[in-house]
This record gives structure tokens, sequence and C-alpha cells, in this order.
């Protein structure tokens, strides 16, 4: 895994759900089929009402109409990231689109570790809320290895919480890829 | 001295080889049961075979119910192209508890496939949290892993369970194992008995409220009391089927005769253990209510914990009322909704969708007191009906939103009153919806009048359930 990530930062509120990251309609796509499984792309962030997308002017798409891929790389989330549904679609579709890492306060436990054992994104923990004060669009960098976000925009530095039990999963690229280093299953 | 142990401590323990854990341990635990459906299945079945091989083995059949429920009445041909998928999997791997919607062509174009008939001709069952402890599934002391964050429902029968994404599931799959962060308990005591206008619904909103939507996050929510004893096993189901509300990792409840009756009665496996609370456990936050000071309560758009009583909102307006799903579709919550309907005309859409078929074959076969039709009595389907209610199928239908042209969605901005679990933007179709969560008889009191009713407003005495949904 690499140890940093640079890109534009998006940003949401508290609660966002994983029905508003990939609404229930979208769902009949298979993601095991590659053709089927880019559209969880162009539907990332579908279901977040007008007004909360992408604060703080909240009215910017996360992917351009008609489109697969979003410029954003960092996702930052407030308070209960992607609770709700247990869909990995979600994960999937915010992965699927381009971003690399989602930042919240706390997550949602079944979205947490569908980012971790899927290897889909980094889910980061900050130590501080930030969506009040990083803005959609500015230049954001994740580095994993001193555990901070710089808003180079803002020219700001912030900490996030370190990874915790399961770096090791995180560093092995998912469950899967872990279990194999452990020999529990063969690679 | 051995720690003292919770009861989800003591399973984790018991399925990780350990004589005990604690709060914060990883462990790999060996699964019992692990459920997809129609959703969930087909992407899980996709990294299986990417990650075990084309050719690769399931770790135990007979442990892998896979429940078809989600977009079953729907003209959609991927939604049909995935019940295929699964049909083709079970076959492969000799599943044997698959409960195929033998209805639907899932040939390109076939459209909008006509229900069963019969709700007792059918292999197909509805949603799966339903359908795992009728088909025998359920059992004390097992882990339960199912695609779908409602797995906690299962958690009513003192064991633990659990939703996962597909890939934990494909990794269940093939080694019938997962790793899980032990979690730390939180105990909820209800005391007294059930009042007659309150039902497992209002506890849950109760608890939600109190704690937040975020509140329980990674915990284990233990529900405990002479209150929650005095519940039938299925309104235990709609407690612990919201413990994901409160952000809760399982939900679980004591096992007591009520349980037993029904596992022994419904169990396709002869053997379980009843683990019991040690009285020392620890708990991270204890809470405890007297039902009789509990009120009717809903949950308004858009949080399950945004509660108020179901008085302090009797100015709200409401477009339409939604009897269904795992939470609000059980044959109880009929019996529940029926009492209140019955002999009285709806003021607005109230659309009803049983949990399962066996939950419909039941409001053809049982009356108003929960006990089987006698001559020249209506059943509860019948009593729905004369008071106006439109009809479904068996299956989710409308409670996720879900295509289009399903059943009961929210296609427009309007109020809906519902016994459904979440009312997050968009969850039952529109964005700009709003949801009211509420019980089955706050829901039909309020189809009544077309704003959010008290029940107490229609409730002149008890109201039994007799032997619905046991045997
Ligand atoms: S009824 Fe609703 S909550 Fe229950 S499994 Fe179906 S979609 Fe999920």
């Amino acid at each position: 895994m690499q140890s940093t990530v640079r890109g534009k930062a998006f940003i949401m509120g508290d609660n966002i759900d994983t029905d508003q990251i990939i609404p229930a309609e979208y769902l009949s796509y298979n993601p095991a089929d590659p053709e089927e499984r880019k559209y969880f792309g162009m539907y990332a962030m579908a279901g977040v009402p007008k007004g909360q997308l992408g604060l703080p002017d909240g009215n910017t798409r996360f992917v351009p109409e008609n489109e697969f891929a979003t410029e954003f790389r960092i996702v930052i989330g407030g308070k209960n990231y992607g609770c709700g549904s247990s869909r990995e679609h979600a994960p999937l579709a915010m992965a699927e689109a381009g971003a690399q890492v989602v930042i919240a306060e706390f997550f949602a436990r079944i979205f947490y570790r569908n980012c971790v054992n899927g290897g889909y994104l980094l889910p980061c923990e900050s130590v501080e809320r930030l969506v009040d004060e990083i803005h959609t669009g500015d230049d954001c960098e994740v580095n994993i290895e001193t555990g901070t976000l710089t808003n180079h925009t803002q020219q700001k530095t912030y900490q996030l919480k370190p990874l915790g039990d399961i770096a090791p999963i995180i560093e092995a690229g998912g469950v899967f890829e872990y279990a194999a280093t452990k020999g529990m299953i063969k690679d | 001295m051995p720690r003292a142990m919770t009861m989800t401590e003591k399973i984790l323990a018991a399925h990780c080889g350990q004589d005990q854990v604690q709060p914060g341990d990883n462990v790999w635990v060996n699964v019992d049961i692990l459920m997809t459906h129609d959703v969930c299945g087909p992407g899980t079945i996709g990294i299986f075979k990417e990650r075990f091989g084309k050719d690769a083995k399931v770790w135990d059949p007979t442990r892998i119910p896979i429940i078809p429920d989600h977009y079953i009445f729907t003209a959609d041909d991927k939604c049909h192209r995935n019940i295929q998928i699964l049909r083709d999997f079970v076959t492969e791997q000799g599943i044997p508890y698959y409960y195929d919607p033998d209805f639907v062509n899932t040939q390109a174009g076939s459209g909008m496939p006509n229900p069963y008939r019969d709700p007792t001709q059918t292999n197909y069952k509805g949603v799966c949290h339903k359908a795992l402890p009728e088909e025998g599934h359920c059992r004390p002391g097992e882990i339960m892993l199912g695609t779908d964050s409602h797995t906690c429902t299962a958690g009513a029968f003192g064991q633990f369970a659990t939703g996962v994404g597909n890939t934990d599931a494909a990794f269940a799959m093939g080694t019938g194992k997962t790793w899980l962060k032990v979690p730390p308990t939180m105990k909820f005591t209800f005391k007294g008995n059930i009042p007659p206008y309150l039902t497992a619904k209002d506890l849950i909103l109760a608890v939600i409220g109190q704690v937040g939507f975020s509140g329980a996050t990674y915990k284990a929510m233990y529900f405990t009391g002479d209150g929650v004893q005095s519940l039938s096993l299925e309104d235990r189901m709609t407690l612990t089927n919201m413990a994901i509300e409160a952000g809760g990792k399982n939900g679980i409840c004591d096992v007591d005769e009520k349980t037993l009756r029904y596992v022994e009665a419904r169990s396709n496996r002869p053997d379980w253990t009843v683990y019991q609370e040690d009285v020392n456990a620890e708990y991270d936050g204890e809470f405890t209510w007297d039902l009789n000071d509990l009120e009717p309560l809903v949950a308004k758009p858009h949080s399950p914990d945004n509660t108020a009583t179901a008085r302090e909102c009797k100015d709200i307006k409401l477009d339409r009322a939604y009897i269904g799903s795992c939470t609000g579709g059980k044959i109880t919550d009929m019996i529940f909704a029926a009492n209140i309907l019955h002999g009285q005309q709806v003021k607005i859409p109230t659309f009803v969708v049983p949990g399962s078929t066996e939950v419909h074959a039941d409001m053809k076969r049982l009356g108003l007191d929960g006990e089987p039709v006698k001559e020249g009595q209506k059943n509860i389907e019948q009593v729905l009906q004369d008071a106006g209610c439109l009809l479904g199928a068996a299956s989710c239908a409308a409670c996720l939103g879900g295509p289009q042209d399903t059943f009961g969605r929210l296609n427009e901005p309007i109020n809906c009153i519902s016994t459904t679990n979440r009312n997050f933007p968009g969850r039952m179709g529109h964005k700009e919806a709003g949801v009211f969560l509420a019980s089955p008889l706050t829901a039909a009191a309020s189809a009544l009048t077309g704003h959010v009713t008290d029940p107490r407003d229609y409730i002149n005495g008890p109201i039994t359930t007799g032997s619905a949904g046991i045997c």
C-alpha cells in the first residue's frame, strides 16, 4: 500500500448512510461483472440530497453526469460515516469512481470492515472534526506513516488516529491477502 | 477466578476455542450459518469464485441458506438475472436450503412476474430475516453471518448474529471462518408487562432515541428483564432487528421457554447450547425502562433516533401508511394492525406487505385473536382488505425503495408512516419523502386518521396474538 495519497477532497456531513452512497435502485448491477461494476462508479453518492453534496456549497457532484470517474481522491465525512445497510457496494462504488481514502470522525462498523476486508479504501479516523474547515476541492494529502492529513490549499495539518489492530489487514490489502500471509488459505 | 462474561462473549469464546475472551480481543471464529440473498449473493459468489477458484466448493452446503427476497416483484431484467445466478450456484454446490421464487422467469424481457397464487404452494419464502427462523436456521448459542445488516434479528434466539459484506461472506463461504473483534455489551432492561398499546417497536425506538443513532457502534446490545420475557418471540425479533439502527454489532435476548418452544418446533439441527449472562458480567452502559412509563413512539425523518411520542406528532399530516418488512411485517405485526383496523376504513393509501409467504398464509389462516379462524369469522387478510388496505406479495418491497416499479415505493416527496426500520433520505424511494417509523399499532391508527395517531385512541382491551408465529 502506498504511504501517501494526494488529491482533491470531497466533504460530506454526519450520518452519511450507505443508501445515500449507493441507492438501492442500482444494486441490481452485479459487481462481479467488470462491465456492470463500472456503473457503481457512475452512481456513487447518487442518493445524497441536494445541499449536502460537496460541502460547504453542497451542490457539487461527486461524479460528473454520465461519467464513471470522480476527480476527488479523498472523501471526508463527519460522524458515523457509512451507517445503515451492510452493502459492500458502498465502499466499492466510491473506490470504483476513483476515491482512495475516506476520513471520518468515526465509522459505522460494517462499512469500515468492508473497506478494510475488501481492500477498497483506506478508512482513517480523524482526531478532530474536519468537515467545517476543509472545503470540497481543497488539495489534500494523507500520509499514512506520519498519520497526518495536510490541506495544502489552506496550509494546515491535522492528526489522524492510528490504524490499530487492523493495520496488518490493510497492509496486506484485504482479508484474503491477510489470511494467505498467515497460511490460513492458499495464496 | 474465571472472568464473568456476557452471552455474546461466551458464544464468541466457544467458537474460537478459548475459555474466555474480553472486549477488544480479535478472534477467528467458526461460523455456524452464513446467509445471503439476491442483492449480495451474486457479488459474494463472484468473490468466492475469484478467490477460491472456478471449481471451488463451499465449506458446508448445509450451512448456507440462500434466501432471495429483495428484488423479486419487478420487471428489471438484471434482478431476474441475479436470481438465475443464485439458481446456478445452488445447483452447482448442492445447497439444500435455497428458497426459490419459482414463479420468476429469468429470461430477459420476461417482465413483472406474477406472484405465487397460494403462499403455501411455493418454495419462495420472502424476507430472509423472517424466513431464517421459520425454516429452522436460528438456534441459541450459534454464530450467524448474513450479507445483510439486519442479520442481527436472529439474536432474539440467544445467538450471535451480525451483518457482513460480500468479501467477508465469500471468505466464510470458503473457509467457515471469520475474524471478529469481541464487542463490549450494553445492557437494556425492560421491567413490567407489555401493555396493549405498545409493541417491541416502541421499546427499540426508546432505546435508539436514548443512546442515539450511533450510540451502540461496535457494541453488543443485550435486551433483558421481565418486560422482554413478556414479548412474543416475534416481537423480540423487532428489538434485535433494529440493534443496527443504534450502530450495534449484534442484539441478543435471553433464552427462555418461549425461545426453546420455537426452536424445538423449527430447528433443522438437533443440538444447540444455551448460554446465560453471568451475574457479574461487565457492561458498557446500562439502561432501564418500566414499560408502564413508555408511550407509543415514532421516529421522525430522517433518522431512527429522531424520536417523539405519537401524541406530540398528532398534527403531522400523512399521505401513506406502510406495514411490512423484517421489522414490521411478521404475523404478530399483522394481527396488531388488524385489531386496530377491523370494521373501519383507512383514510390514506395503506400498503401491507407480509414479511414471508408463511406470514401471508397465516394471514389467511388466522383471525384477530391469532387463532385459526372459525366459521363466520374473518381472517386477517380479509380484515385488512375490508379496511381498504392494498395487499402485496411477501418481499422486502418498498422497505428499501428498490426498483421504480416496486410495490408501495415512495416515488414522490410524500409523508409515510411505516413499520420498517430506516428513514434515511431516500430509503423508501424519493430523496425528499418523509418516513415516520412506528409500531404496527401506531401505523394502523394513523392510517385511520391521516395524521400521526396514538393507538390508545383505538384500543380498548388487550390484543392477543395467540400461538401466531410459533408452530
Ligand atoms: S425488509 Fe427491509 S430491512 Fe428487512 S431485509 Fe428487506 S430491505 Fe432489509
